[in-house]
């Protein structure tokens, strides 16, 4: 059984517009102790999909529908009440993209650690103070840093002590939303690397948020691509990277520019579609440069155990 | 080689060169310390060729963006010359530079602010060239018209009417890049150009300043933390550590021999696309760059460096020697 899966997961927002097809009808498994890494442009989706996840959703909600299964049982059928003592940060935990700006720069760290100990688990101060400084040991901190201010702090040190207040729960699923994306390549090397050994040590599965495909290959078994509120394509990493079968996926592959081995990057022409009025069928088709008469009509999902939404892969199929 | 450089302007002629630059933020004097400052550029020599394409390299607070600041005269330098055109810049007043001011443009980084939000794109784009007085007022719509073209955000006219608002982050920075080239400069520095826009509209950019460049000849200053990026875009690279160049040389000799311990670690932190990464951890030197108030005694990178030597890398400053044709390092250990 998978720790999580997520069945036709919907999320819309609210606008003056119309509603905005954030996220639309994205379904995975994440097995335990596996990273599943979601790629794509921003604007596809990837962080509404997260935020569905971890029911932190903003007031204009439109349509919130969808199957989540922690460990088999259904969060979408719990109050928010029941989702938020029992689930957030205890089952499901997320680093928020830009979190460690947004420690608040009156408290001690060890303090903001401990919060959710104090909050979740009615712990006595003393004992969530002990448990925090433990956490960040944990990532690797020194003690002494649970004594300090966030502007104390490097990036790299704060971002740590996010992961830290991400896992004191003990969660089963950590969402990593651009952990490193503020970060400097080595700071960022550096967190990767603490991420890879926390994995294997607390037997956590994650979700990876980014648009970096070289950054997602650092941690992820599996790569699911985004595109415009769509999973368009998910595999394993060496389905993804060496034998990618959505065109977008291939043309983001592309785009990449290499340090090692040549590869002249190629953009990708054109721009996201609009997600109040998507384009009929694929949409990705204004964009794609093998789009036939048959991509105005919705694509096809699966073709054998690889998920990838394409006509083209449905003529090969046909043909087979 | 000599052959395929006989155009009107080629790569040996110096458009700008930096000696001995320093900028130094002076931070006050308070009860615990006499007055200090950053050095954050302290002592960089570099040149740069007309037409050529420099990226300055490295992480924040390295001096990379200060440095490009002060090519552009926007800040001060506190000692060292900038010598444009073999004219000595560093003391001129501001009611001397409107030449240079022209001559020399800036692309900034965030897209979302560097455009007045409420100016159309055709005033934004129109008043660098009323600043320095060029051509009458139907001449200028021309000469916006063509610069979006050159940009390519067609068709002009309706571009021209939009509000930054009313644009992608892509095409703000093709806004962006209309505006510095308007004047016909000779110099641009793009600061972090493409690091705010997604993968794919990065490439775009980057292609789309490499036409330009070339096509205008216009020298051109890539600043930017991003290697790779750097590498397909530049031909010379120069890698910035705590205020002073570590390295500098040709693409191609960068890339197949990287002689700085630094310049090996950053590459080494940098992944490329690949399933097996995964399986292994990436080699990162631990620690933070020093800080610029009290920086390292010796070598600025001895205490994060593999193969520092006691009682020479933390003694010594090196001095950037040419170690292979136009490849320099500043590294003792370096051969």
């Amino acid at each position: 059984m998978p720790t999580l899966q997520v069945k036709d997961l919907h999320l819309y927002y609210r606008t003056s517009r119309g509603p905005v097809k954030a996220v639309d009808g994205v379904s995975f498994d994440l097995g335990e102790k596996k990273t599943l890494a979601f790629v794509g442009e921003s604007g596809c989706g990837k962080t509404s999909t997260a935020n569905a996840i971890m029911r932190a959703l903003p007031k204009n909600v439109h349509r919130y529908t969808g199957e989540v299964y922690l460990d088999g049982k259904n969060l979408m059928d719990l109050s928010n009440e029941e989702f938020r003592k029992d689930v957030r940060w205890r089952g499901v935990s997320m680093v928020f993209q830009g979190a460690m700006n947004s420690l608040s720069p009156v408290l001690k760290v060890g303090f903001q650690v401990a919060e959710p100990l104090l909050v979740h688990l009615d712990a006595e101060r003393e004992e969530a103070w002990e448990q925090a400084v433990e956490a960040l040991k944990g990532v690797r901190l020194p003690e002494y840093v649970a004594n300090r201010y966030p502007h104390e702090l490097s990036g790299g040190m704060k971002q740590r002590v996010v992961i830290a207040m991400a896992l004191i729960l003990k969660p089963k699923v950590v969402i990593l939303d651009e952990p490193t994306s503020a970060l400097d390549v080595m700071t960022q090397a550096n967190i990767i690397n603490l991420l890879k050994r926390l994995q294997s040590e607390e037997g956590l599965s994650y979700i990876f948020i980014t648009h970096d495909l070289a950054l997602a290959s650092e941690l992820a078994d599996y790569v699911g691509i985004m595109y415009a509120g769509k999973l368009v394509e998910l595999g394993t990493s060496e389905e993804i990277y060496r034998d990618a079968k959505h065109p977008y996926t291939q043309l983001l592959l592309k785009s990449v520019p290499l340090l090692r081995g040549e590869q002249t990057p190629a953009s990708i022409p054109g721009d996201p579609p609009d997600l109040i009025n998507p384009p009929m069928g694929c949409r990705f088709r204004p964009r794609c440069p093998f789009a036939f008469d048959r991509c105005a009509q919705e694509p096809p999902l699966a073709w054998g155990n690889r998920l990838a939404a394409c006509w083209l892969l449905g003529q090969e199929a046909a043909a087979s | 080689m000599e052959q395929q450089e006989s155009g009107p302007i080629r790569a040996t002629e110096t458009i700008l060169r930096l000696e001995g630059l320093r900028v130094w933020f002076p931070i006050g004097r308070s009860w615990f310390r006499d007055e200090a400052h950053v050095g954050a550029v302290d002592g960089v020599t570099l040149d740069l060729n007309k037409g050529e394409t420099v990226a300055l390299v490295g992480e924040s607070g390295c001096g990379k963006t200060t440095l490009g600041r002060a090519i552009l005269l926007l800040i001060q330098p506190t000692a060292g010359r900038i010598v444009y055109e073999g004219r000595d810049v560093t003391h001129l007043r501001e009611k001397d530079l409107g030449w240079l001011r022209r001559k020399a443009q800036m692309v900034q980084q965030d897209p979302y602010s560097s455009l007045n939000p409420a100016f159309t794109i055709f005033r934004s784009l129109e008043e660098p060239l009323a600043i320095h007085g060029i051509a009458d007022s139907t001449s200028r719509v021309e000469l916006v018209h063509k610069a979006l073209e050159e940009v390519r955000l067609t068709p002009p006219e309706q571009f021209a009417r939009k509000f930054p608002h009313m644009l992608s982050g892509g095409q703000r920075q093709r806004v962006a890049v209309a505006r510095a080239m308007i004047l016909n400069p000779e110099l641009i520095v793009a600061d972090e150009p493409v690091s705010m826009l997604d993968a794919s509209v990065r490439i775009s950019i980057l292609n789309l300043l490499r036409d330009i460049q070339r096509k205008h000849g216009i020298a051109f200053v890539y600043i930017t933390h991003d290697l790779a990026t750097a590498k397909y875009f530049s031909e010379r690279i120069a890698i910035m550590y705590a205020g002073k160049v570590a390295e500098v040389a040709p693409v191609e000799s960068l890339m197949k021999e990287p002689l700085h311990p630094y310049t090996r670690a950053l590459m080494d932190a940098l992944p490329d696309p690949d399933p097996s990464n995964r399986f292994r951890e990436r080699s990162a030197v631990p620690g933070e760059p020093p800080s610029l108030v009290e920086p390292p005694p010796g070598c600025r990178f001895h205490p994060r460096c593999p193969i520092a030597k006691a009682g020479w890398c933390d003694v010594e400053e090196p001095e950037l020697r040419e170690l292979r044709p136009n490849h320099f390092v500043a590294c003792h250990l370096a051969a």
